[in-house]
């Protein structure tokens, strides 16, 4: 009897082990650490916030497979539809209701601004991925506990012109959307470009959205610069990589620079050997980017397009690890293993975090970039990460 | 310059000739004129990336997907406010504006989306001088369309009981013409020029929700210009405009900036020299 009983038991742990999902190991029975994210999950942007989702969603399922100091993590995802106050409330919501840990997420400059305005009062471990302008690094200067993973927009503006000297070109024609998007960029191009050697022979603004630009091209393509930077929002390279090839304007190289690309420019014929820089490619040959991409793939049936998804996985996998390192989440403590990050994961970069012109706390400062090559953003800078050959002079129409 | 500002004019007719007809017929500012446009946008890159369907080719039924999408939104809201104070009018269409604006962000997200036609980049020589294919097309299209517009008022039986609506409603319905019938008739025609407007943006440039708004407030600045209801006004009015905003941003330094305060200043000018339109 005793026997058979045993043997019940036996044959019952081995079904319940054998049935996915319902193991349960030790570390689930303990309370597990909560970490808040902040992403633009719907509104203009929830492409990339979808993206971001997607990231953490694989870096979480890595995470918890060994656990965290033998506990799950616990993330808490809040959309800020792109909007400043509801950030700003998703913040408060995170902290005073959830208690969680830590923060994660970022996304837009605004909503950042007005999500460091709470932070400032009820400071946390700030791991933010997404803002570009110095508004918000400024805003937290002296904030020790502020984590900072995207470029900050004069590393944007370094890269560029970094990249544009690698290409042998001297000469350049900035075209820039006339809002404070474009403007800001446009501002500090020319101190940029002269520090890098290069000199900017034609500047001018244009409208975003407006259906046509010849004019304005047919300009600079009398200026003859070597290179046309067109700093604008999506919308505006349709028209712009379009219009170029109809009034027979062809620099020796175009370069792009939209937060993301308008669906379906890879098809676009008039797109092919546009230059962009971005923080990160699916094209990128890092080995861990690769391998980003194919269990991106596997899991969510799709490709892994824009940079938010790899960039919320480094976020998430880095927190997770400091937490690991400081052998808990006290500030103090989480603080100084953040300090200490040294990751180099699907980026394609090492990630280590350093003093900025005002922050405390820097991760990535430098972009990639890459052209429009048949379809595929193929990284053509820096060289150790490229994944072909840049095309230049770039045959637009030639 | 000269071409070019021409060939923009084509898109801007195109966009502000149903906006002139709703104006003028059934006397309703439509706020959400761009609205429908930008449908007509979505509607040509959806059938050119999903059946391969140029949007060339989609007029016909882009047109009548349009009409019908007018004829419900008359049906089941403008009718309602006709006798209303101008005000609410004008937030209805404000409040459908919003709607389909945010319904577009539901259904596509806020990028934009364009539809890779092969001939999207192509220049045909005029003599001397190169012009962009696609807006060539569009520019003949819109001169048809404004023209065949014109001669459909002008000459067919609707015609005329359209004009006849759109000075006397009440005259109108005592000599047994059915008002309301030709109210629907105006606006489903409205829509389907601006659905046929949108799907020229989907064939030159790209699709998404926000853009709406610039081409109605261009719309509207080239029916001020033109006269209030002036439909073959429409075709010159967009002249003006096209024209002096090439000219502006050709040679005027930083013009690119200034395009937008364009159309601005000509609605400003027009309402105090005259306000009843350069062209009426």
């Amino acid at each position: 009897m005793r026997i058979t009983v045993l043997l019940i038991a036996v044959l019952l742990a081995v079904a319940t082990l054998a049935i996915p999902g319902s193991y349960q190991p030790v570390q689930a029975q303990r309370e597990p650490i909560k970490i808040g994210a902040i992403a633009p999950l719907t509104g203009p942007t929830g492409v990339s916030g979808q993206a971001m989702k997607k990231g953490y969603e694989l870096a979480l399922e890595e995470v918890n497979r060994l656990g965290v100091l033998g506990r799950r993590i616990e993330l808490i995802l809040e959309d800020s539809r792109g909007d400043p106050p509801t950030g700003a409330a998703a913040f408060l919501k995170l902290v005073t209701r959830d208690r969680v840990e830590a923060l994660i997420g970022g996304l837009q400059s605004n909503v950042s601004i007005a999500v460091a305005a709470q932070a400032r009062q009820r400071p946390i471990l700030m791991a933010w991925t997404g803002a570009a302008s110095t508004l918000v690094e400024r805003a937290l200067a002296d904030a020790e506990w502020f984590f900072h993973y995207h470029p900050w927009e004069y590393h944007n503006a370094d890269s560029t012109f970094g990249f544009i000297r690698s290409t042998g070109a001297k000469t350049i024609a900035l075209a820039y959307e006339d809002g404070p998007f474009g403007s800001g960029s446009a501002d500090s191009a020319e101190a940029f470009a002269k520090n890098h050697g290069l000199s900017v022979i034609f500047k001018e603004a244009f409208k975003s959205g407006s259906p046509d630009f010849t004019p304005l091209l047919t300009k600079s393509k009398a200026a003859g610069a070597d290179v046309l930077v067109w700093v604008s929002f999506d919308q505006d390279v349709v028209p712009m990589a379009t219009q170029t090839r109809q009034v027979g304007y062809s620099p020796r190289l175009i370069l792009a620079a939209p937060p993301s690309w308008p669906v379906g420019f890879e098809k676009l014929p008039a797109g092919n050997y546009v230059a962009g820089m971005a923080l990160w490619t699916a094209e990128n040959s890092h080995t861990a980017s690769r391998q980003f991409v194919r269990r991106y793939k596997e899991k969510f049936n799709e490709d892994a397009a824009s940079y938010w998804g790899p960039l919320a996985y480094t976020n998430l996998i880095t927190v997770a690890d400091a937490i690991k390192r400081a052998g808990g989440t006290e500030l103090n403590a989480l603080v100084a293993a953040m300090k200490a990050t040294d990751y180099e994961g699907p980026i394609g970069l090492p990630l280590t975090f350093k003093r900025s012109i005002y922050g405390k706390n820097q991760g990535f400062t430098r972009l990639i970039a890459f052209q429009w090559q048949n379809g595929k953003q193929v990284v053509v800078w820096p060289e150790q990460i490229a994944g072909g050959k840049l095309a230049y002079p770039a045959p637009y129409g030639r | 310059m000269l071409i070019f500002g021409v060939l923009r004019s084509g898109l801007y007719s195109l966009t502000s000739v149903g906006l002139a007809l709703s104006v003028g017929v059934i006397g309703i500012v439509n706020f959400a004129h761009g609205e429908f446009l930008m449908v007509g946008a979505y509607l040509g890159y959806w059938l050119f990336v999903s059946y391969g369907i140029d949007p060339l080719v989609a007029i016909p039924l882009g047109a009548l997907g349009l009409f019908a999408l007018g004829g419900v939104v008359y049906r089941t809201s403008i009718q309602r406010v006709l006798q209303a104070p101008e005000l609410n009018q004008m937030l209805l269409t404000f409040g459908i504006s919003i709607f389909l604006q945010n319904l577009a962000i539901i259904l596509w997200t806020g990028d934009p989306r364009t539809a890779a036609i092969s001939y999207k980049a192509k220049a045909v020589a005029l003599g001397p001088f190169t012009v962009g294919f696609p807006q060539l097309v569009v520019f003949a299209l819109a001169m048809a369309l404004t023209l065949g517009l014109y001669l459909v008022l002008g000459r067919s039986r609707i015609g005329k009981a359209m004009r006849a609506v759109a000075q006397s409603r009440l005259g109108s319905s005592l000599i047994g013409i059915e008002v309301d019938r030709i109210y629907v008739l105006a606006f489903g025609l409205s829509t389907a020029l601006a659905g046929t407007a949108g799907l020229m943006i989907a064939l030159q440039l790209s699709a998404s929700p926000f853009i709406g708004l610039l081409y109605t407030l261009k719309a509207f600045a080239i029916i001020v210009i033109a006269g209030l209801g002036n439909i073959h006004g429409v075709i010159y009015a967009s002249l003006v405009l096209g024209l002096s905003e090439a000219f502006v941003e050709f040679y005027v330094p930083q013009g690119g900036g200034w395009s937008e305060g364009v159309f601005f200043v000509l609605i400003l000018a027009v309402l105090i020299v005259r306000p009843r339109g350069l062209f009426r």
